[in-house]
């Protein structure tokens, strides 16, 4: 019997997964790591995974969510579940593992790390932050809500240990949701064009500076082989790009195995039309639709793709097989020829 | 109740649910039903996918909902009495109105619609979609021209927010906390006030810059008369949405981190008094397909070579999809669990993704409104 792994295809395969590692290794070299995907495309999963994977090749990282309701400084996190850290308290870093920090950025946090930057005394900013007044006000104005959270992220960023190298040299941060990945995106655009001038205006243009630096950072688009999620991530490739946010890579997550050879599946085509439907359709025709909707994004997508398999599990359980995955991405766990497969030692 | 019953008895139906689990083309297939069964509906959406607004015959943001022709909504049986228009949310429309229509004279309107930082407005506060939605909606309602309104809600985290934004707009806009922020009147306030409204001066002046605070002193100045009203129309909404005439319906895949999310929404929405109505489960398998295994194959292929390699693959493919589809099942009997009287959960058929044409959605809605 032979494999589904033809031999005609194995250079071929060989080379994509060789050029993975050598894309991850330029991912694990920039600060900042915005990762970006709907819900349900396995975006958390995979940052936490991403997270691992990095720590695993040497690297000192810092796991970063983002509060988004005001009620939630003290409250379950999803992300900091998957790592060790199943509840969050306070917007103080902590390390969950060797080499794995986690922090969830708080809008308060960054307007107060803010406001003691610019005001002249701390305690102008402490009492600031006490007038009800003012947290309505911030609370009310959403972009000041992200603009918190970028200067928390921004702060980390630039933190050194006594020697002067960055305490944290890289960043993974999980963003909400697409809308809010381009809401921050636009964010320092619009600052800019509305208050040019001023302590705002400066602290924008030296984020930018960060934001808008390929070799420091990049955006990862999380989405999965189907049409619907790929047609919303070039959009949102493009809406990105239009802001000068780097794109480091596309992730494109859960592609199922394709168990048939190419004479198999034309044979079970044939079969299917003279015999009628069959259990295995449904799973057929997503098969289908997930190998055009990857030819559709590799084709377009301004940035390498890196596609992952589907495996199974959830919770930490997944991280480590995803980190596994990404840690050694020259053998593909999913699909090795199935004589292989059969025969290896376990 | 089934989703039959809602379509035809309720005045508003707000769809809930994390990004990317089909909620715009729920809405839109639930308003085509009720459309069909011969009601006035709007379908309100926002930024809905280039291809479902295509099915729907939408081109751009139109400043008015584009009504959907009878020869289109009623394309396989006799033309009913029903309507259906679909409005893609323009904040900038929607906010434009509003200052107009609640301004006290046009000059007052034109005052804030050329300040330089209304123009910014929607750039600048991320929840302007979830500040037009709720306006545009609660707009809609009091106009009465629609029999049901069907609200895709904006894709942020908290589906909430919408409901949430007004309120916190609201709370803001308190005169006493708005008032601190104005341009500055000789002997208005007491002494804490003038204390507070100084340190507020220093605060903002240092962070935005002298001018720019000028500036947004006066934008606020000339917005205030709007305060009151905006206020009014908070209550007035949420009002209308805890009362028997809304249904929220909760919107989510059988993917893990959807279904953590539909959970929370129902407890918001207990928690906040509003009329949960049930659960929609998209893109799953859990629609029983009837179909017979491929092991059926096996007798018309050869004992070995490319076809009977290709069965067995089929055959894999189906144990994958067996399992799955269970998995699916298990989900929606879940959801069913623990349901208030009248709450329905309801599994959509798997389009795939797949929503090729404006009969896609007919048959999406037929197949919702009758399970």
């Amino acid at each position: 019997m032979t494999g589904f792994l033809h031999d005609t295809w194995k250079p071929l395969v060989e080379a994509t997964l060789g050029g993975a590692t050598a894309l991850l290794d330029a991912l694990w070299d920039r600060r900042a790591l915005l990762v970006s995907g709907k819900g349900g495309v396995g975006k958390t999963t995979l940052t936490a995974a991403l997270a691992r994977a990095a720590v695993a090749a040497g690297r000192r990282v810092l796991l970063a969510e983002v509060e988004v309701g005001s009620d939630e400084q003290d409250s379950p996190s999803a992300l900091g579940a998957l790592v060790g850290a199943p509840r969050v308290s306070g917007p103080e870093v902590r390390e969950v593992s060797p080499g794995l920090s986690f922090v969830r950025l708080s809008p308060v946090e960054g307007q107060r790390l803010f406001l003691q930057d610019v005001l002249p005394l701390r305690v102008m900013a402490e009492a600031a932050m006490r007038t009800r007044a003012l947290r309505r006000f911030l609370e009310a104005a959403p972009a000041l809500r992200e603009m918190g959270v970028l200067f928390q992220m921004l702060h980390l960023v630039r933190r050194t240990r006594p020697d002067g190298s960055p305490l944290y040299p890289l960043c993974l941060l999980d963003l909400p949701a697409t809308g809010h990945a381009l809401a921050i995106a636009a964010l320092p655009d619009t600052l800019l064009s509305v208050m040019p001038g001023g302590p705002i205006g400066r602290s924008v243009r030296e984020g930018l500076t960060l934001l808008r630096d390929p070799r420091l950072t990049g955006a990862l688009l999380v989405t999965l082989p189907e049409p619907l999620p790929v047609s919303e991530t070039l959009e949102l490739a493009t809406a990105i790009q239009r802001h000068r946010i780097p794109i480091a890579a596309g992730v494109l997550n859960r592609m199922p195995d394709n168990p048939f050879s190419p004479d198999g599946r034309a044979a079970v085509e044939r079969l299917l039309g003279e015999h009628g439907p069959h259990l295995g359709q449904r799973a057929l025709g997503r098969l289908d639709r997930a190998r055009e909707a990857e030819a559709r994004l590799a084709g377009n997508l301004p940035a390498p793709l890196l596609t992952l398999p589907e495996l199974p599990g959830s919770g930490p359980e997944l991280v480590e097989r995803l980190a596994r995955h990404l840690a050694r991405p020259t053998v593909h766990p999913a699909s090795p020829p199935r004589s292989e497969r059969a025969g290896a030692p376990s | 109740m089934s989703l039959q019953s809602l379509l035809r008895e309720k005045r508003v139906l707000v769809l809930c649910g994390a990004g990317g689990v089909g909620k715009t083309t729920t809405a839109a297939a639930l308003g085509v039903a009720a459309a069909r069964a011969g009601r006035k509906v709007l379908v309100l959406t926002i930024d809905p996918a280039k291809r479902l607004a295509e099915a729907m015959g939408l081109s751009e943001a139109g400043a008015e909902p584009t009504p959907i022709s009878p020869e289109r909504l009623f394309a396989g049986q006799e033309p009913g009495q029903g309507r259906l228009d679909v409005w893609m949310l323009d904040p900038r429309v929607v906010f434009e109105r509003f200052v107009r229509r609640l301004s006290p004279s046009p000059e007052a309107a034109r005052t804030i619609l050329e300040n330089r930082l209304y123009r910014f407005l929607s750039d600048l506060v991320a929840g302007m979609q979830e500040y037009a939605a709720a306006e545009a909606l609660d707009n809609f309602l009091d106009e009465g021209r629609y029999e049901l309104i069907v609200l895709d809600t904006p894709p942020s985290r908290h589906a909430l927010d919408f409901l949430e934004a007004p309120g916190r707009l609201a709370r803001f806009l308190d005169d006493r906390i708005v008032s601190l922020f104005l341009p500055e009147e000789k002997g208005r306030g007491g002494r804490l006030w003038r204390k507070t409204s100084q340190l507020l001066g220093n605060v903002l002046g240092s962070v935005f810059g002298e001018s720019f605070t000028q500036e947004m002193r006066t934008f606020m100045g000339a917005f205030s008369g709007l305060f009151s009203a905006i206020r009014l129309r908070a209550d007035r909404l949420r009002s209308r949405l805890t009362s028997p005439d809304a249904a929220f319906l909760l919107v989510t895949s059988p993917e893990g981190a959807s279904l953590t999310e539909a959970a929370f929404f129902r407890d918001m929405l207990h928690e906040k008094g509003l009329p949960f109505a049930g659960f929609v489960l998209n893109r799953s398998w859990a629609r029983e397909d009837g179909l017979t295994s491929p092991e059926a194959l096996l007798r018309h292929v050869e004992d070995a070579g490319a076809a009977r390699d290709g069965v067995e693959a089929l055959i894999r493919l189906a144990d994958l999809e067996r399992a799955r589809a269970e998995a699916h099942r298990g989900v929606l009997a879940r959801l069913a669990e623990k349901l208030p009287a009248g709450a329905v959960a309801v599994a959509a058929p798997e389009a795939g993704g797949e929503l090729e044409d404006f009969g896609g959605l007919v048959r999406l809605g037929e197949a919702l409104a009758t399970s």
